[in-house]
């Protein structure tokens, strides 16, 4: 069965299709919403959200390839996960000041795994991570986290900022050790 | 920039297993299964919640009036059993001669109350009509009414009240038989007196001749006066016979 199969069957309310959907796209969404959310019931809770809204809205959706219904799940899931911090009154960023070059480029990500990476982002504050994630794992610009966050892109900048220099202090103590 | 596109790599290449997380997909997909099955509720939006609040609202009052009218109006039909029937009016033309024969006339305006609120309030008495009289001065707009029948009040019969006294003057001034042996009477030539005149000026003459009685000493209080009169003759040494017989009391003092 290929992706535009599934589609189509989805749109006629085929369990079988929106099973070949679940079980192809529900691992990496799991996962994202993970990064989000610490705890894997809420995570699950948030994935089967996500994956409820997809099928209900499979009409207005147009298939172009797989990677189309990557990014149509991931926007879904990213809308689920920010409504949740928001509801919990967890997610919280205040504007601070840019502080410019807090990268570092020497920095050996590549020697790192990825479970130990992803545990080191879970460990940055909410705002930092959250900020983190949507510009760097999904790729939105300051300008849509902006819009998506309800603050402003200086806002967004600092946080990325600040969330660069505390994983590098952080990879940096590892790596004394 | 921190190698963003190796960080991106590496956190999507991370699966559960690999993370240490344990998923169970299947369980899962039955808890999706069962929402997709369950139907989905709609939502009712607040506007027409409260439209059909308001439309439920105003059948209630409708229902309500509609009944309160239809008890109203067969308490008015209960109520006018009671009044005695109203003959209908009969309208008779008058004419110019036939008013100007008769007395004024008089126009008569029957209203009987026919309001809602009216007929709303029930008493056991009947309502009498309303009767309003105004007289008319032009006999264009008249027109008489027939009131309706009245019966007449059952009256004693009209009798004279005498005294006892008056009926034993009567029974001892009965006239005699009258005679007469004088000349003949031309009764042409004779002036006709009301009795009644004569007795007026009986009545006059008498009044007169107690007018005329200098001192009538018939009540106590004219004694005091006298006595008054006689100590302010005796203050100024006036001589008592000059006004003895001066002082003249009223008898209304």
């Amino acid at each position: 069965m290929t992706g535009e199969k599934a589609i189509d069957g989805c749109r006629k309310q085929d369990r079988i299709c929106q099973k070949y959907i679940f079980d192809r796209w529900s691992e990496p969404m799991l996962m994202l919403c993970l990064r989000y959310v610490k705890t894997l019931p809420d995570a699950e809770e948030l994935m089967l959200n996500g994956f409820y809204q997809f099928f209900r809205s499979i009409e207005r959706f147009v298939y172009t390839a797989d990677a189309g219904i990557t990014a149509w799940l991931t926007k879904i899931m990213v809308n689920e996960c920010l409504m949740f911090l928001r509801r919990k009154g967890t997610l919280k960023i205040v504007e601070e000041k840019y502080a410019v070059g807090a990268y570092v480029e020497d920095t050996p990500i590549g020697k790192m795994a990825a479970d130990e990476l992803y545990r080191l982002i879970l460990d940055l504050p909410l705002g930092y991570s959250t900020v983190f994630n949507l510009y760097v794992v999904e790729g939105f610009s300051h300008q849509e986290i902006a819009a998506m966050l309800g603050i402003s892109e200086g806002a967004s900048r600092s946080q990325l900022s600040k969330a660069r220099e505390a994983l590098r202090k952080t990879i940096s103590v590892k790596q004394e050790k | 920039m921190m190698k963003d596109g190796q960080i991106k790599e590496k956190l999507e290449s991370l699966t559960p297993l690999s993370g240490g997380i344990v998923f169970g997909k299947e369980e899962a997909w039955d808890k999706l299964q069962a929402r997709l099955d369950a139907r989905p509720s709609r939502s009712i939006p607040v506007w027409w919640r409260l439209s059909a609040a308001a439309a439920v609202l105003a059948c209630l009052f409708l229902v309500v009036r509609h009944y309160t009218s239809q008890n109203s109006t067969q308490l008015a039909v209960q109520h006018t059993a009671l009044v005695p029937p109203v003959p209908p009016p009969s309208f008779v033309p008058i004419t110019q001669d036939s008013v100007a024969q008769e007395a004024p006339a008089v126009v008569r305006h029957y209203t009987v109350p026919v309001s809602r609120e009216t007929l709303s309030v029930s008493y056991p008495a009947p309502v009498p009509p309303l009767v309003t009289d105004t007289p008319s001065d032009t006999v264009s707009d008249v027109v008489a009414v027939a009131p309706p029948p009245v019966p007449a009040p059952v009256l004693p019969h009209k009798m004279r009240v005498v005294h006892i006294n008056d009926l034993n003057r009567q029974i001892s001034e009965a006239p005699e038989e009258f005679v007469y042996t004088g000349p003949a009477l031309d009764i042409s030539k004779m002036k006709v007196v009301s009795l009644y005149d004569v007795q007026r000026e009986e009545e006059a003459r008498r009044r007169e001749m107690e007018r005329m009685t200098l001192v009538r000493l018939s009540r106590p209080h004219s004694v005091l006066g006298f006595s008054a009169a006689l100590s302010r003759t005796a203050q100024y040494n006036a001589p008592v016979t000059s006004n003895l017989f001066s002082i003249r009391l009223n008898r209304n003092r």
